[in-house]
């Protein structure tokens, strides 16, 4: 048996309750993280937190990441931040189905899934844009979303590794084709 | 840092089948209810404000409990941006501490006057708006609005429309209230308008928010003498700010004027904000401070 904490068996009830609730759980605590005051203040970074969220869980077999708790996370957010409802409700979703879309194509190299993340940022960062456009509301430079998207793509790792840890104590990957268990 | 190298960051679903198609058709379907919700709120603005009222009412704990669990960390960010952009600053300040200092005689000499002159009138001085403080518990992460919520509601003494200062100069104004929570709109966001005198001239104006950092001044009077570095107050015309509130400075942007807030300098982390509460006086909200302080577990009540 090996030290540090028990994984939880993909049986048990345990294990098949943090199956369940472990995507959507790191979802709205990146959401809260995002609505945070002084989290990452002024790099647009923090809204970019539950993208790099639903990326991870997207690109994984097994979709363990459901629409409606991307639709419900994005409305809280619009909800605690007083703007029109729907606005991070859309740009969540679309990053939703990018991913899901891009993930197809994976082959497991890293380049290629920066690559894919990178997309995935700028097509979030495309519907702001032009939503925000829609309301009569200035666009943020494009020097400060280039800086929050490097930034996101730098921090996206310890992201992947945290919830990759949660993942892999609740037995999420036990039924993949890249088994931590296997791999381990 | 084992877990991280055996499970590949950017793990492939080879193999996989794709996703369902139920699941696609459901976001799909969630995609347009969220324009549909998008389209509401384009039309209408106010839509949806009592239901939104009751779920900010009850999701607000939960962001006041995560802020507070978050609190060390952002501490910790605050303090390398601080450190980071402190460098740039000092030559700055070095040039502003000269000019305060000039500017600081000035003052004292005007405060004498003003003394001798108040003396000469039996000028009794008009009383001090009331202000309690109130935490933040979350702020808008960007995007299409600029708004913060505040951890005190009708339960503190807080009304739609009373005045938010943050540190030097107003940061905004409630727009809904909840029970123990408010949502403020913050100078900057695209609905903001606030009337505003500039200057010593004190030529008229609007500052109007549009989403980015430095709000746009428009409306300005007809042979508005305005010069870069002048100083932005709020004017009390409308009767929602009172008269006087420090806005920001001027800054010039191309053929326009835009405003550096000075509630800007306050990084809204440690989350106290103060709250004008113009329609109390300060008898009757110094009677409600002790409720105040009870009734908040974050809301502390600091009245004036």
């Amino acid at each position: 048996m090996r030290g540090g904490p028990a994984r939880h068996d993909e049986g048990s009830l345990i294990g098949r309750v943090l199956l369940a609730v472990w995507p959507s759980v790191s979802l709205i605590l990146a959401v809260m993280m995002a609505a945070s005051p002084g989290f990452l203040t002024g790099t647009g970074v923090g809204a970019l937190l539950p993208v790099a969220v639903i990326f991870f869980w997207s690109i994984r077999r097994g979709a363990p990441l459901q629409a409606v708790i991307v639709f419900a996370a994005g409305l809280m957010l619009d909800l605690i931040s007083h703007g029109p409802a729907g606005y991070w409700a859309l740009v969540y979703l679309v990053t939703l189905l990018m991913a899901a879309t891009v993930g197809e194509f994976a082959n497991g190299s890293r380049i290629a899934g920066a690559a894919m993340l990178a997309a995935c940022l700028a097509l979030a960062f495309g519907v702001q844009a032009a939503v925000s456009v829609a309301f009569g509301a200035e666009l943020p430079g494009s020097i400060w979303m280039a800086t929050a998207g490097a930034m996101m793509m730098i921090g996206y790792p310890v992201v992947a590794w945290v919830l990759a840890l949660g993942a892999e104590r609740s037995g999420l990957d036990s039924g993949t084709r890249f088994s931590l268990r296997r791999l381990s | 840092m084992a877990l991280f190298e055996r499970n590949q960051i950017f793990l492939a679903r080879g193999g996989a089948k794709p996703r369902d198609s139920a699941l696609g058709f459901l976001a799909w379907v969630l995609v347009g209810v969220a324009v549909a919700l998008l389209g509401a709120g384009w039309i209408n603005p106010g839509v949806f404000g009592t239901w939104r009222a009751q779920m900010v009412a009850a999701i607000a704990p939960v962001a006041a409990t995560v802020s507070v669990v978050l609190e060390p960390v952002n501490q910790v960010w605050v303090r390398l941006a601080g450190t980071a952009t402190a460098f740039g600053e000092a030559a700055g300040l070095r040039a502003d501490n000269a000019r305060l200092l000039a500017a600081a005689a000035r003052v004292d000499e005007l405060e004498r006057e003003n003394a001798d002159l108040r003396g000469l009138t039996r000028f009794a001085g008009a009383p001090g708006v009331p202000r309690m403080a109130a935490r933040v518990v979350a702020r808008s992460p960007g995007g299409l609005s600029r708004t913060l919520l505040i951890g005190a509601g009708r339960n503190q003494g807080i009304q739609d429309g009373y005045p938010v200062i943050g540190g030097e100069g107003l940061a905004g104004r409630v727009v809904q209230t909840q029970d123990d929570s408010a949502s403020v709109l913050l100078l900057g966001d695209r609905l903001s308008r606030v009337p505003v005198y500039i200057g010593r001239q004190q030529a008229r104006g609007v500052l109007a928010g549009t989403g980015a950092d430095f709000p746009n001044l428009e409306f300005l009077g007809g042979g508005s003498a305005i010069a870069e570095g002048e100083m932005v107050t709020t004017s009390g015309l409308g009767g929602v700010f009172p008269r006087g509130l420090l806005v920001g400075v001027v800054v010039r942007d191309g053929d326009g004027w835009r405003v550096r807030l000075a509630a800007d300098a306050v990084p809204f982390t440690v989350g106290v904000l103060q709250v004008a509460l113009p329609a109390l006086d300060v008898g009757e909200a110094r009677a409600k401070a002790p409720e105040r302080e009870t009734a908040g577990a974050r809301s502390k009540a600091v009245v004036k």
